[in-house]
This record gives C-alpha cells, structure tokens and sequence, in this order.
C-alpha cells in the first residue's frame, strides 16, 4: 500500500515538474539545462517539488504569470532590478521583452489574484549617463521618470545603487527627496551626511496584508570606486556591508514574519552574506548576464532563496510567502514579453512614457540643447550639409540611399502615438550628425539631417562640395568598407539591441555604393555654392516623401 | 484487488499525461509558430526514446577576442528503444545539425544512432560577458528540451579602462584642473605603444602617455585576475586633463587613442568625456518636474542648494512662477559645521492652484561673490478635480 502511495506520488512528481518545464518555454532564450546551484536540496524545499502537494489552480493558468500551484500565498515579494534604462522593451526592433508598461501590467494581474504584494527593486535604474546615448539631461529626466513608475506601482523598497549615484550624488539624493514616504531607499551600510539624512534608511517593514515583510540592503563599498564624483565622499558614508547587517538583520528578525535582503554587488558578495546571514529567507542578488536562470539558488539547506533577475528589466521574479510555517517560499521568474500586451494594458505607465516623459524632453530641450563637439575626422571648418548637397555629383549612389531604409530613417520618430522626436536616445540614430557641431538640432532648424544619410559615415561635407577636387577634403571623406568595419562605424545604431541580427557582411551589401557613378562632367568638377546647397537641400525633402510613391530618378 | 487496478490506471494516466502534457504547453508558449513539435504517438508510447548528450550542455569557453567566431560540438544519442525525433528549438546563435536541412526539418535518430549538434558564434563587437544558447526539441518525454549553452568572455586585442570607454565627470568645477587617467592595454602584444592622441576639444583638453608602472600593472592583473583572466597585461596610462576656464554647462568630448596593435580589425579606440562644467552654487535636482499635481491637493517640491567653499550664503527669492511659494533654509542647522553651505529649498504648489503649467525658473540672489543669482527652473503641470 505504502509503495503504490509512493509511486503514485513519483508519477505526480514528474508530472508536475515537466508541466513546470513546460512553462517556462517562451520567446526568451533557452535557460541552461543544468542548476548551477551545489547546495543540496535538502530540508524545505523551495520550487516546484515544494508545491506538489498543492492543488493547481486552473483557473489561473491564462495570465501570463504562471505559479498556478501557489495557493494562497500570504504574501508575494515582486522583484526587479537592473533596468538600466529601458523604460521601454530592450531595442525598436520587434520581440524584445521587458518594459516598465508590461511590469505595471503584470503586477496588476498579481493583485488581481487576491495576493499582496510588496515590491522590490535592486537598483541600477538607469545606465551610465556617460555611455547613454541619450546624454546626461535626459538620464536625469529618465531617472525622474523611472522613480515615478516605481511609485506609481506602490514599489516598497529600492537599493541603493553604485550606478545610479553616477547620475550625480546630489542630484540623486535631490531627486529621492521628492519620492516621499514609499517607495524608500535603501542602504543599511550607507550613511548620508547631515541634511541628507531621510533620503536613505537602512532598512523598512512593508505590510502584506496582515504580514510583515523586512527589507534591506547593501552597496558594496568597492562599486564606489567606480564613480568620478569628488562630492561623493563628504555625502555618503559607506561601511563593510556585514558589519551594517549585524545590527540591521537581527531587528528584521524581530519585527517581521519575512526577511529579505538586496545586494547591490557582485553576486559573490550576496552569496556570502546569504551564509552569514541565514536569517534571511530572500537575497536578490546582482546579475552577469542579461537573462537569468529560470530557478532561484537556494542557501542554508533551503532556508534562503538567492534570486536573480537578469539585466535591462526583462525579466522579473516573485516569491510566494506561505501562512504554514513549513511552508517553503516558492519563486517564479517571469518573462515580460508579448503575454502581458493587451489592449489599455498599463495605462498609467503608457501615459507616463509617451506623453509626460516625451513632453519632458521637448520642455527641456534636451535635443536641441545636447553638447555638441567637434567631428575628429573632419578637415576643421567642415560642416554638415545633408544628402542633398552629394546628390548634385553622386547622383546614383545618392538614388541607392534613397532605396534603403537609412533615408526613411526618421519617420518612424514622427508617429503620432509615439512620437521620439525629442528624444536624444532615438534622434541619435534616425538622424545625421546628431552630437557633432553643426549636425542635427531639429526638424525645424535642420530638416536636411533627417534620416541616415551620407555624412554619418563620411563626416562633414561642406568643404568637399565647395571644392570637390581639393584632395585633403576628399581624402577626408574617403571610407572603404574594410575600415567601416574596423572602426564599428555601424555598431554605433546596429547593436545588439537594436538590429540583433546584424552582422557587417550580410548588411554590408545592402547598401554597398563603390563605383556608382562616374565624373566625367565637367560640372562635378565645379562645386556648390550657399544657394546650391539651399536649393538640393529642399529638393532632398522631396526626394525623401515622394507624392507619387516612388523613388524619383535624379539626373543632373 | 480492483483498488490495485484503479491504482495501476491512475499511475498509467498520469504517465501519459507526464508525456504529452508538456509538449502542449511548451508549444503554445513557443516564439515562433512554425516550429512542429515532435507528437508522441500510440506506437511509441510505449518503449520510448531516450536522448544523451555526450557532456554537459553549458560550454564555458575561454576569453576570446572580438570578431572572431567560435564553434563547440555535442554528440547526441538515443540510448532508448523508439526513435528519437531531433528539431531545432529557439535559439540566440547559429546552430547546425548534423543533416538537418532547414529550420522546420525533423532529424530522426534510431536506438543506438548519434549525431552531432554543433554551436557556432561570433563575437562580433561584444565586450565583456556573452552568452548565446540553442535549444533542440526532442520527443523523449523526459527531455523535451534540450538548452544548449555557451558563454564566456569576449574582449578586443586592444582594451581600455574604464571598459565601457566613457569618463563621466560629472558636475565639476571648471576653476581647477579636472583629470583621469584612462588605461589602454593588451595581453598579447608586450610592446604595444600608443602612436596617437587626439581630441575633439583640443583647447581645453590635454592628454599625456605615461607606461604603467609595475604597481598600476599588477593591480589591474589581479583585478582581471578575479574574473578569471589571469594573462599578463601590458600597456600605458593615457592622461585626460579638463583645463580651466571650460565653458560652463554640458559637455560631451571624444578622446581618439590610436596604437601599433597588429590586430587588423583594431581601430583606434574611442573614448566619450562627458560631464557639466557648474559654478559655486548648485541646486539639486536641478530642475524641479512633477507632471501631475492635483489641484485640490496641491503639492511640494524639494530641493538642495549647495555652496561648494562651504561658506554661510543668504538667498533671496527674485523672481519665480505665479501662485507658488519659496522658502529656503539651512538643511539641517543642528548639525552645525556638518552641514556648512547646504541649504533646502522648499517649493510650495498650495490647494487651489489654478489647472495648467507651472514652467519657468525660481530666481535666487545671493551675497556669495562668485554666484550672485541662481536660477532653477520648475516645470509642473496642475491637473484639475474631475
């Protein structure tokens, strides 16, 4: 008897476990087969072979979530981090997940369970204002925004993070004063500096329901080191991360039914702390790579679960909290993808997004303001001239681009519903010369520079064509695909996030244009004056919206 | 004995169930619709395919450099006793099978047969951590997936620090000399030189090359070292110095580092300067935004006002937006020298305001000599009761 109870719940087992497997097949790359996780499974158990006993709850099965065998859960922790910008999926091309609309979505359909849920965020908003592209200005803004959502979708607690103070120590302390009593931050080994001091608190209680969930978190002293800030120092005191935890974890303990502790440091760090701290039963940890592993890790014989949740807010988790003490916390990673897109899905996050953020951009000016520099491959006094000014003696290779998706490059910016026009992020590439004197500023002041065109691989043209035989500005210009290559002229837009699929040899002969033209009339030997240019300049505008549809053929 | 029989049936339903169950949800949750998942049939559900890999399915590949390509070979078996249907999952790089002919064919192995699942990737311009998987559809129910997993770390012939290329200055001062010192190394070209600098600012931007001394090496060694990069490195330091008298505001400056790196796909390396030139006053945020203050509720705005020497300042609200009120305080006088030169600025929108935007800046006089007024601009939108 005991034997078949025994088979029986075996065959339940592998039943259970495979429609888990099932489950997490989506759109997102395939996890590894194989747990990396040594730490032996023993005592409770977290994860699906935690849940077999439960009854799975059909009825849940079409949101999109998944943990349809959490029954009941007392409270659910939803965890993200590491946006780093990406208010919006990863890339304009199409498929990418993630998405700031999506997580409002999906953390609607959390609450539409009946769950409580508490919200964390391991930090790291907003990428580097140095490597965004869109500039300093507009990752303040971003920051702005990204704050605003998060309270917009009652986060709780926020960590801390070494790249988000490279936004600027006093700007960002200025701006957490204005997020008020929730969400906080947080940062038990980091002490202000007299003035400063509400802006971060070691550590907050946040009720689900009638439990408590205990939050804290680190910075690892060292991330710092990565910061050119000279202001940094006299406003934050940062200490060992173990020692602040000391005091910190034990009242956690005290006064709440659940512990959770975010580590804004290399994995290994939360790893650590996990096995010095076992009080805690969740320790989010910073990622390596972009997509994280479907299963959390888990520490202290199963006591705590160490939860990743990848980078650029693909992904986020949950960690269901159970009433029965042996009850195990169970984690689901979710996938923001295309499941969470319906129609009004986010609403307040759309608003936020596309009319208050862009609407922002536009008031600061931050493209028409963006610091400008020198191009450092252009004969000094060159400046742009757009596409239309090379058509005059290129006429076909200018016929070529104007076949190619580069010369259409910035009507997807004018969309109604989603309009970029004013942001630096999106300008930069559906433009010329944006980011270099005398290059794009906007559609009104610079509507010649609109789209790919000629001179954003070239370089400034404007000597060239008023001297075309002068050979220090044509040697200049000159550009062979070989060095196009080698200086990643096209990574700059085509990366990993925007044109996934590219690869210099198959793009290359897309728009390949050696040898289109020939320069045996005498008029190319001429060059163009201001009027010349004035005049192909307004003609490119009509080459680039043709009223009959059709690409027009230039002659000259 | 017939609850011996109920038993056996349940056991068995489950069983099937354990079979085909996964294969319907895998394939409605998969990312592409054409791909077939294998079917289990009546046939074959009893005895049943077994797929083995011949080692483990994540391959840890040694640093590369970029632009290059990569491949890794796994041999696939069916060890069980019905054939094995092999298809080709989704996937983040290109992934070859033996005798697969496209993408929506089916690879049958029989008991006993093998073949190769073969991974190729390329670095292309990748910098630092990369990870690309493949994943192969099978019909053994017990492995319906197979992910097929490569990573490591890819890096250029020549490589800089810091690795992303761009110094954030962030707000600095422009009555001093602002520097760094970027770091241009390799671990395969002992004599590397750097041959060229150049500037997009050249006015008030100085670089200089200096060798890294022993110590400056060993550091970055043992830093790379804990990343499992344990290669002797070789290199320069290149020093990037902000002149004084740079215009005050933004900027954003390129640096061009060129070398003697024999690597024919090397280029000179680029590296972004970026930051805001501020005087002796700065007020953080720097501009106050709230786009939906409700109008019967009204609300506030915080802000820091901080004076770099330290010393005590007086403001003097001069002008600023209709209807809101500014007040401004030491931040926390009770701390004393603590606090010196730091001030909070409270910005009230009251109850009642009338709907609409509140833009324009708040105009702050004061008596430090350096920064007689300040402006700070405010941009809020009022929304009205519904």
């Amino acid at each position: 008897m005991s034997m078949i109870r025994r088979r029986f719940r075996g065959a339940v087992l592998i039943f259970s476990a495979l429609i888990l497997a099932g489950c997490g097949s989506n759109s997102a790359p395939p996890e590894p087969a194989v747990k990396t996780s040594n730490e032996p499974k023993t005592g409770r158990q977290p994860e699906s072979t935690a849940g077999v006993t439960e009854k799975a709850d059909s009825s849940k099965t079409d949101d999109g979530i998944g943990a349809n065998d959490w029954r009941n859960p007392a409270a659910v922790l939803l965890i993200s981090g590491e946006q780093s910008g990406y208010l919006e999926p990863c890339g304009c091309t199409s498929g990418q997940l993630g998405g700031l609309i999506r997580r409002y979505e999906m953390r609607h359909r959390l609450t539409q369970r009946g769950w409580n849920v508490v919200g964390v965020d391991l930090g790291t908003l907003i990428k580097d204002p140095g490597a965004s592209l869109g500039g300093l200005e507009q990752t303040k803004i971003k920051f702005t925004v990204a704050l605003r959502a998060l309270k917009a979708m009652n986060y709780d607690a926020i960590a801390l993070s070494a790249s988000d103070l490279k936004l600027g120590t006093l700007e960002v302390l200025g701006q957490y004063l204005n997020l008020g009593d929730s969400p906080r931050i947080l940062g038990a080994n980091v002490k202000p500096t007299a003035g400063f001091e509400q802006t971060i608190v070691p550590s907050r209680i946040a009720a689900a329901g009638d439990k408590k969930i205990g939050i804290t978190a680190v910075l690892a002293p060292e991330s710092l080191e990565q910061i050119n800030d000279p202001t940094l120092p006299d406003l934050l005191t940062v200490t060992s991360p173990s020692e602040a935890l000391k005091t910190v974890a034990p009242q956690l303990a005290s006064s709440s039914d659940w512990q959770v502790l975010l580590v804004q440091g290399p994995p290994d760090l939360a790893t650590k702390l996990a096995a010095e701290f076992p009080i805690f039963d969740v320790v989010v940890a910073s990622s390596v790579y972009e997509d994280p592993k479907a299963d959390a890790d888990v520490a202290n014989g199963g006591k705590t679960l160490i939860v990743n949740v990848g980078k650029k807010g693909k992904y986020n988790g949950i960690v269901g909290f159970f009433a029965d003490p042996n009850a195990a916390p169970k984690y689901q990673k979710i996938t923001l993808g295309t499941k969470f897109d319906s129609p009004g899905a986010g609403e307040p996050i759309r608003k936020l997004i596309d009319e208050d953020f862009q609407a922002e951009l536009k008031s600061a000016g931050v493209v028409e303001n963006f610091p400008r520099r020198s191009h450092l491959s252009a004969v000094p006094g060159s400046t742009f001239v757009g596409a239309g000014a090379c058509k005059q003696c290129h006429p076909n290779t200018y016929a070529k681009w104007l076949t190619s998706k580069h010369s259409h490059a910035y009507e997807p910016l004018t969309n109604v519903k989603r309009n970029r026009e004013f942001d630096a992020e999106c300008i930069t590439c559906h433009t010329t010369g944006f980011e270099y004197e005398s290059g794009w500023v906007s559609a009104e002041k610079t509507p010649y520079l609109k789209g790919n065109q000629c001179e954003n691989c070239h370089g400034p043209a404007s000597l060239h064509v008023s001297d075309p035989d002068n050979t220090k500005f044509r040697k200049a210009l000159a550009l062979t695909s070989e060095s196009a290559d080698k200086n990643m002229l096209c990574i700059r837009c085509h990366d990993a996030d925007n044109s996934p699929k590219f690869a210099f040899s198959t793009f290359w002969p897309q728009i390949m244009h050696k040898g289109l033209d020939k320069y045996d009339n005498p008029k190319v030997h001429k060059g163009l004056d201001a009027q010349d240019i004035a005049r192909l300049q307004k003609a490119l505008l009509a080459d680039q919206n043709p009223k009959d549809n059709g690409v027009r053929k230039t002659t000259y | 004995m017939l609850r011996w029989f109920l038993i056996a049936v349940l056991v068995a339903g489950f069983a099937m169930a354990a079979v085909i169950a996964p294969q319907m949800i895998s394939s409605s949750n998969r990312a592409t619709d054409d791909l077939k998942f294998p079917t289990i049939t009546g046939e074959n559900a009893g005895p049943l395919p077994v797929a083995s890999v011949d080692h483990e399915p994540t391959h840890a590949f040694e640093p590369m450099p970029q632009n290059a390509e990569g491949t890794h070979v796994w041999k696939i078996s069916n060890t069980g006793k019905a054939d094995l249907e092999l298809t080709k999952g989704p996937s983040t790089c290109s992934c070859t099978i033996a005798n697969f002919k496209n993408e929506e064919s089916k690879y049958v192995l029989k008991p006993g047969e093998s073949t190769e699942i073969e991974l190729k990737w390329e670095t292309r311009s990748n910098n630092g951590e990369f990870k690309k998987s493949a994943s192969v559809l099978t019909n053994d129910p017990y492995k319906p997936s197979i992910d097929f997993v490569v990573q490591g770390i890819v890096r250029p012939a020549v490589m800089v620090l810091p690795p992303e290329q761009v110094v954030n200055f962030n707000n600095v001062s422009n009555d001093h000399v602002n520097s760094y010192d970027l770091v241009i190394y390799t671990s395969d070209f002992p004599q590397l030189k750097v041959t060229k600098v150049s500037s997009s600012k050249p006015e008030y931007i100085e670089t200089s090359v200096q060798p890294l001394s022993e110590d400056e090496r060993q550091k970055i060694m043992d830093q790379r070292a804990q990343f499992n990069q344990k290669e002797p490195i070789f290199g320069h330091k290149v020093i990037v110095s902000l002149k004084t008298g740079m215009p005050v505001g933004l900027f954003s400056e390129e640096v061009s580092i060129s070398t003697d790196h024999p690597n024919p796909k090397q280029g000179p390396l680029k590296v972004l300067l970026s930051g805001k030139m501020t005087g002796p006053i700065g007020c953080y945020p720097e501009v106050l935004r709230m786009s939906q203050v409700q109008a019967d509720k009204g609300a506030t705005m915080l802000a820091n006002l901080v004076v770099r020497d330290k010393k005590p300042v007086k403001f003097e609200v001069v002008a600023k937006p209709e209807g809101v009120n500014v007040n401004i305080a030491p931040a926390d006088p009770a701390k004393g020298a603590e606090s010196a030169g730091r001030y909070r600025m409270t910005v009230d929108i009251p109850a009642g305001t009338k709907p609409g935007a509140i833009e324009g800046p708040i105009v702050l006089k004061t008596d430090h000599p350096n920064a007689t007024e300040i402006s700070v601009p405010i941009q809020a939108i009022v929304l009205g009761t519904k």
